[in-house]
């Protein structure tokens, strides 16, 4: 017995394997949770009460859609070209680091400054993903590995800074800088803590990848990249605006998402974990889940977030620890792995 | 005792008869070369032999007992080892640990087992040398004494001196002489006359999967080799006059490096002008693909120059030269797709600028384009957007083709452009570079059939070991010319 | 300054415990990116089952267990199902640390009594007996790497699978047993954290660890002799960052150092030709194709 690759996968398995993909986590995580003394019934009860079952709640996946729908849709277009950006944690941190120097230390007010953190933010973003991107097209670095170094790089900048330089005049000791002027803390949407400029920033991005993705000139060297390197090379594609394009568009959108956690949300910079928890992480799920499709991208945003919102209640509501939404996120990409070997092979005796 | 014996063997490729009825006998302790041109089924015959093809007909008898060879496993098992044209070395591993990978040997005493071997068979390779730090000369010289470590007897050498320098090539004839003192008995697989009559006691030469003769190497001419090899002279296909124009491609002391660092190409000037067809002959492996890829653009000359079109090109990247006019098929044709995406999407995978509004693709033109495309080639799909790779081969090839001539190019490099197609797909290919050749473009044609370059070019230049041996007027080639000269003898 | 050594060793130890096994996993051509995973399995499953026995030794032997099994399902989606290695490396992670979080929620706050005390080898110079063991495993992996036949045909497997399979080596298997080494390696490097570090449970103690060690393997081109002197550098910095805080040297900022030295370790080791020369050509991508 083996594996063979298929020439083509049928329409019904590219819809099937997904789906079946989420049954498979769906039963591992309920057997992990009975093993481990929780009814896997009440979890499931928690998750989607908290998510789905109130107004508030379906605010609150709309508040963890965010980010996560922002870097998806910038993932989408760097997995199709097989670029591998791990890094939208740290291009996240980077992004809220600049939106925190505009709030606190740049000395502009009301709107102008409020355009500025976003500019500053993605540039953040954008400069941080540069990094990588510079080395994978000047000398062929393994992105991978660079982006997820940088991770912890940022993380550990935002550490030095919130207990150093920038650390809170009024806040104890604790680990915070000052809270942002009323003039840096985004507008929200009614009652609830959806902040409306970083949203209508990630519905805009759906229209403009799937333009790049289907109409563009840039789209279709995307393509032709994440396709074949070599037949890229032979077409006149240039390696370097491929790579350059895809991380700092990514890095771009990650570092608007660290804006809108900072300025939107917590109002301050915080110990990196509070900023973002493990949202560049999850948006790597969000973009493969919607297979790469930007459209798809916007339910799987939609349906992670309410699994964060669940995550957040179950704590709440069950007593377990903060890593349990780590065995959500760990057992859903694992499972969609192993549907896509199964769209993309076959078994043969 | 015949060491080994190949009765009535048929080899069949749909309609191709690789192998038709033949019958090949290695004598024990003998050196039997097995000649004849690329296509004349002498590899497929051999494979046979190892156990990598199956025969649809005939029967193998190794020391005089029938013998049922399904993987080369058996064949090793039999004491068969063959040396290919490419390598199986691990190049992070010293000489003495692939050996051992190899042969097996203690788990601490490898090292001592494998210096041991190596003085046995009186090889002169340096065990704790890292095979990346070899010459061809010595990695083939390595996979040899693999094949002896596993226990061969019988050792098949394919070609085995096209990676070679001449004296490295020396110094294998005499390895040989001293193998056989040591009671191994080999065939030597090769396209080269000298190289046959130099070191074997008999020659086979085959020629279109059948044995035309075999003759004792001291009984027999160079002369009647040649004649055995190549048959009667075919007709001269008529061929059309054309118009030729101004220059189009001027190259001058071109020197290209391969992957592993030789000089691929050295010293090669020619010149081609609007309309005419500019054929290269040889073996593949002389150094044509890097060639190819320098005229290209895909790969940087260490030396000399190219002129597109009366404008310097030679440190100019792929899209540069595309502007000006060029068009490429590779010798790889998996290089020139991109799998994943659509028929319509791969016919204007170089020239998708053209089908550009500002930042924007009409893909509504690249449709028409494609459905025009795909009309007047036939090729062969379920739809313009199905995915290339559900393409098979030939129309791979055929959508190549397409893309590459609708461009209207004013220089057409292709390499092996009709490999691995049928007949009548082969035959439509070279009709269309010849169009293209009377509408005007220069086209430079890489070939190892003889045939169709007679057929197509206007001139025909020899390449061996990355120089011209010799560039002829296409009335004044004959195929036993040819022939001459791609077995490395230079013609003033 | 005695003391500074033995912090570092102590600092060093998870890291070196962790890069050595990830180079023999690397080595075989399989790129692990769970070892932060495995590592907080391990250092969980070390804790509990030390509470339980009382057993230091115990709770170390659960740990490896704990990181060869993660690593067995690493291995049979990287390699049987030729998955994407990076994306099963991240999830593996993110399970492994979410795992140990379930199952460590009731431990925190719970003291530890078993534990691996130090040993004095020569004067001040102490360490515990999984320090000398880590050391010995570097040693071991090196003899392993380049004397034996075995380590050859490891290499080759790394390097050219196609080649190796043509000399009828079953390069599933051996890539196999190297992940799941390497994976109970990582392990015991997260055991050793309660057991000989902090003598608790705490969450996220791994504290980045694992992404240190992929780090490392890259920095230390491979090579378990290099892979000491990084690990030890690298505790050293761990060591020194607290202690020169008061001096006004931000300890956040040294602790980003090795992620850093990993990336511009990355940047000489990218090429073509070196690595050529490691050996590692196959590394992360699937076999057969």
């Amino acid at each position: 017995m083996r594996l063979e690759k298929r020439e083509s996968t049928p329409r019904w398995l590219q819809a099937a394997a997904p789906l079946g993909s989420l049954c498979l986590a769906f039963a591992a995580v309920s057997a992990l949770f009975a093993a481990s003394g929780v009814s896997p019934a009440e979890a499931v009860k928690v998750i989607f009460a908290s998510s789905l079952g109130s107004s508030y709640g379906l605010s609150e996946t709309v508040v963890k859609a965010t980010p996560l729908l922002l870097m998806g849709e910038g993932l989408v277009l760097s997995f199709t070209a097989g670029v591998w950006n791990i890094g939208c944690e740290g291009q996240l941190l980077a992004g809220a680091v600049a939106a925190t120097w505009v709030a606190l230390y740049s000395g502009l007010g009301g709107v102008p400054g409020l355009l500025l953190m976003f500019v500053a933010g993605a540039a953040a973003g954008a400069a941080w993903a540069l990094i990588p991107a510079a080395l994978k097209a000047k000398m062929d670095a393994n992105e991978v590995i660079v982006t997820l170094m940088l991770n912890y790089v940022a993380e550990k900048v935002v550490e030095h800074l919130i207990y150093g330089p920038w650390r809170g005049a009024s806040e104890w000791g604790f680990p915070y800088t000052d809270e942002f002027p009323r003039w840096a803390q985004l507008p929200t949407l009614g009652a609830t803590r959806i902040h409306i400029p970083t949203l209508a920033l990630a519905l805009a991005s759906v229209p403009l990848v799937y333009w790049v993705l289907s109409r563009s000139k840039l789209g279709f060297e995307l393509k032709v990249y994440g396709s074949s390197e070599s037949a890229a090379e032979y077409a006149g594609v240039s390696k370097a605006r491929v790579v350059l394009a895809c991380l700092c568009v990514s890095g771009m959108l990650a570092g608007l998402a660290g804006v809108g956690e900072v300025a939107g949300i917590h109002h301050r910079l915080r110990y990196p974990r509070g900023v973002s928890c493990g949202y560049g992480y999850t948006a790597i799920i969000v973009a493969w889940l919607g297979r790469l499709n930007p459209v798809l991208t916007v339910l799987s945003a939609l349906f992670l977030g309410s699994l964060l919102v669940g995550g957040d209640a179950i704590q709440v509501k069950l007593g377990l620890p903060r890593g349990v939404v780590d065995v959500f996120n760990g057992m859903i990409l694992l499972s969609l792995l192993v549907g896509e070997v199964v769209s993309r092979y076959r078994v043969v005796r | 005792m015949p060491a080994a014996s190949m009765r009535n063997v048929t080899k069949r490729y749909g309609s191709i008869l690789a192998c038709d009825r033949v019958d090949f006998t290695l004598e024990e302790g003998e050196v039997h070369a097995l000649l004849g041109e690329n296509g004349a089924g002498k590899t497929t015959l051999m494979s046979i032999l190892y156990g990598l093809v199956k025969p649809d007909e005939g029967e193998i008898w190794i020391w005089d007992r029938r013998a049922k060879l399904r993987s080369p496993r058996d064949a090793m098992k039999l004491g068969i080892g063959m040396v290919h044209q490419f390598f199986t070395l691990v190049d992070s591993l010293t000489v003495a640990e692939n050996l051992a990978l190899a042969a097996g040997g203690g788990l601490l005493s490898y090292r001592r087992d494998a210096e041991k071997l190596l003085r046995e068979l009186g090889a002169t390779l340096d065990p704790s040398a890292y095979v990346w730090q070899l010459s061809a000369g010595e990695k083939q010289q390595l996979e040899i004494l693999k094949a002896l470590a596993r226990g061969a007897r019988i050792l098949i050498l394919d070609e085995p001196t096209s990676v070679l320098t001449e004296s490295e090539a020396r110094w294998l004839f005499k390895f040989i002489q001293e193998l056989k003192s040591k009671g191994a008995s080999i065939v030597f697989v090769t396209h080269k006359l000298d190289e046959a009559l130099a070191v074997s006691d008999r020659i086979t030469v085959m020629r279109k999967g059948r044995v035309v003769g075999s003759a004792r190497s001291c009984e027999v001419s160079k002369r009647e080799l040649a004649e055995m090899m190549v048959g009667r002279e075919p007709p001269k296909a008529r061929r059309g006059r054309r118009r030729i124009g101004g220059t189009v491609l001027e190259v001058r002391e071109l020197a290209v490096r391969g992957d592993r660092g030789e000089l691929a190409v050295s010293g090669v000037s020619f010149e081609v002008r609007a309309g005419e067809v500019f054929g290269i002959a040889g073996v593949s492996g002389n150094g044509q693909r890097e060639l190819a890829e320098a005229l290209a653009g895909l790969r940087r000359p260490e030396g000399g120059e190219v002129l597109l079109a009366g404008r310097d090109v030679t440190r100019a990247g792929v899209g540069e030269r595309r502007r000006l006019g060029l068009a490429y098929i590779p010798e790889d044709r998996l290089k020139a797709v991109a799998l994943d995406l659509s028929v319509a999407e791969n016919l204007v995978l170089t020239c998708y600028s053209s089908f550009c509004r500002s930042l924007t693709i009409d893909y509504r033109a690249v449709g028409e384009h494609a459905r025009k495309l795909v009309g007047e080639y036939g090729i062969v799909a379920s739809s313009i957007r199905a995915p290339v790779k559900s393409l098979s081969g030939g129309n791979v090839q055929k959508l190549v083709v397409a893309r590459e001539l609708a461009s209207r190019p004013k220089l057409l490099v292709a390499a092996y452009p009709t490999s691995g197609l049928d007949v009548a797909a082969a035959a439509q290919v070279r009709g269309r570079i010849s169009s293209a050749a009377a509408q005007g473009a220069g086209v430079v044609l890489i070939s190892e059939d003889v045939d169709e370059l007679l057929e197509v070019s206007d001139r025909v230049a020899v390449m061996v070991k990355g120089r011209f041996t010799g560039v002829l007027d296409a009335c004044d080639a004959s195929r036993e010319r040819i022939g001459i000269l791609m077995g490395g003898s230079v013609e003033a | 300054m005695w003391s500074l050594i033995r912090a570092m060793v102590r600092a060093g130890t998870p890291l070196l415990l962790g890069t050595v096994g990830e180079v023999l996993t690397e080595r075989s051509g399989v790129l692990n990116l769970g070892v932060e995973g495995m590592m907080a399995a391990g250092a969980v499953s070390a804790f509990a089952v030390a509470y339980r026995t009382g057993s230091a030794v115990a709770g170390l032997a659960a740990a490896a267990a704990a990181g060869a099994l993660l690593a067995l399902i690493h291995a049979a989606v990287s390699v049987t199902l030729r998955g994407n290695q990076v994306v099963c490396g991240l999830s593996i992670a993110m399970l492994g640390l979410g795992l140990s979080s379930l199952v460590g929620r009731r431990y925190i706050g719970v003291p530890l009594s078993a534990r691996f005390r130090e040993v004095s080898l020569w004067g001040a110079l102490a360490a515990d007996p999984v320090a000398y063991g880590a050391l010995l495993a570097a040693a071991l992996t090196w003899a392993v790497l380049w004397k034996t036949r075995a380590g050859a045909v490891l290499r080759a497997v790394g390097d050219n699978p196609k080649a190796a399979e043509a000399l009828g080596i079953r390069v599933h298997l051996v890539r196999y047993a190297a992940t799941v080494t390497g994976g109970a390696l990582a392990g015991v490097a997260g055991g050793y954290l309660p057991l000989a570090y902090t003598p608790s449970w705490i969450e996220g103690m791994t504290g980045g660890r694992g992404w240190i060690v992929i780090g490392l393997t890259v920095f230390s081109f491979w090579s378990p002799g290099k892979a000491v002197l990084g690990a030890y550098m690298f505790g050293l910095i761990e060591a020194l960052a607290y202690r020169l805080q008061p001096l006004g040297v931000s300890a956040p900022l040294l602790m980003a150092l090795p992620y850093l030295a990993a990336v511009l370790a990355l940047l000489a080791g990218s090429r073509e030709e070196v690595r050529k020369k490691a050996g590692v050509s196959a590394l992360g991508k699937p076999y057969p194709e």
